[in-house]
């Protein structure tokens, strides 16, 4: 039952970031700030991070693909964007695995890169028109210190739950 | 007494519960909770309880469907709208000022003489909406960047933020079939 856990955790935030979180952060117009939900990019460096490049890859390909079902209305934005953050932020070093300083270095150099791939794609084909000096103040900042916040939030809870995951893998391998 | 069985009001109207919301806030969609199994159909018209008008169904599958909201920002998402006076101006709802929260009416005739707090209603005459549901009133009037016409600028009635429940609206009398509307290709 235990392999399932990580999927499951995963698709309940994906979820949430459609539907509760929207309700907590309602939009205000004096206030000129857009603040979006990345968990998913951050569980990906996670599991990058402690499984590999090959799990992350696999779980940014397959979530990205359900988001953009779920949410969007181009595929393939997500998918590329989900998938590319699982290749690239693969550093299965026990350095890297010990340190939450690291981990969060590299959850914030995965939602800056997937933020402004996002942004410089949007920006592209005109779907939106926001200038790149606004999109910074008003989306990129607000959208990193939640995702951040998120992380740190998140880390103790989850590496106990990798710990666990993986525990239960070898006990089966025996 | 003129005995006219069909007019451009007539709609049906379903309740639908709002599901979820883009999360990244590029786009603004929005999912009901009723889909191709309980009738809905693209292009139907949104209200929400209130009233006002929130947008239009772009997407429908078995058992939800997604909703373009009028703050959109979309080249395609018009409403062929009307100034409620005496004798109604039309115009339509192109655009939206995320600054200010107002939609933007344009191509009005620039004689009309249009005053603030008059209403907006949808016209009817796009061929999407029904006529008469209530889409805002008006805060501004300037002319537009060619000054050949008018921009007013309109408080939308419904909140885009605080959606619940909606009604979506079948609009029921006639409409032109697309082979109608195209121009002549031989």
């Amino acid at each position: 039952v235990s392999r399932f856990y990580i999927p499951t955790f995963i698709l309940l935030l994906l979820v949430i970031e459609g539907t509760l979180f929207q309700l907590v952060t309602p939009y205000q117009h004096n206030i000129d700030v857009t603040i979006v939900p990345r968990f998913i990019v951050v569980m990906l460096v996670f599991i990058g991070i402690h499984f590999g490049r090959y799990s992350s890859i696999v779980y940014g390909l397959i979530f990205g693909l359900v988001y953009d079902i779920v949410y969007t209305q181009f595929l393939g934005v997500y998918m590329f964007g989900f998938g590319f953050v699982g290749y690239a932020f693969a550093y299965t070093y026990k350095l890297v695995q010990d340190s939450l300083l690291l981990h969060l270095l590299f959850v914030t150099l995965a939602v800056s890169i997937f933020e402004y791939y996002q942004y410089g794609l949007y920006r592209l084909i005109g779907i939106t028109d926001l200038s790149a000096v606004l999109f910074f103040h008003e989306r990129f900042l607000p959208g990193l210190v939640l995702n951040i916040a998120f992380a740190i939030l998140v880390y103790f809870p989850v590496k106990k739950l990798f710990q666990f995951v993986e525990k239960q893998a070898s006990l089966r391998q025996r | 007494m003129l005995d006219l069985e069909e007019s451009l009001h007539d709609y049906l109207m379903r309740s639908a519960v709002v599901i979820q919301r883009s999360p990244d806030r590029w786009t603004e969609y929005i999912g009901l909770n009723k889909g191709s199994e309980d009738g809905i159909e693209p292009n139907m018209g949104v209200i929400d309880s209130k009233g006002g008008l929130i947008g239009k169904v772009k997407q429908v599958s078995e058992f939800s469907s997604r909703i373009q909201l009028l703050s959109d920002n979309d080249r395609t998402n018009r409403v062929s709208a009307m100034i409620m006076m005496d004798q109604p101006e039309y115009g339509f709802i192109e655009g939206y000022d995320e600054d200010t929260g107002l939609l933007i009416m344009r191509k009005i005739d620039f004689e009309a003489d249009i005053e603030e707090g008059q209403m907006v209603t949808t016209s009817g005459k796009g061929g999407v909406y029904p006529s008469g549901l209530l889409i805002g009133e008006v805060v501004r009037v300037e002319p537009d960047e060619y000054g050949l016409t008018q921009n007013a600028f309109i408080e939308p009635a419904a909140d885009f933020y605080a959606l619940d429940y909606v009604y979506i609206i079948e609009r029921t009398s006639t409409t032109m079939g697309p082979e109608l509307l195209e121009e002549e290709t031989s």
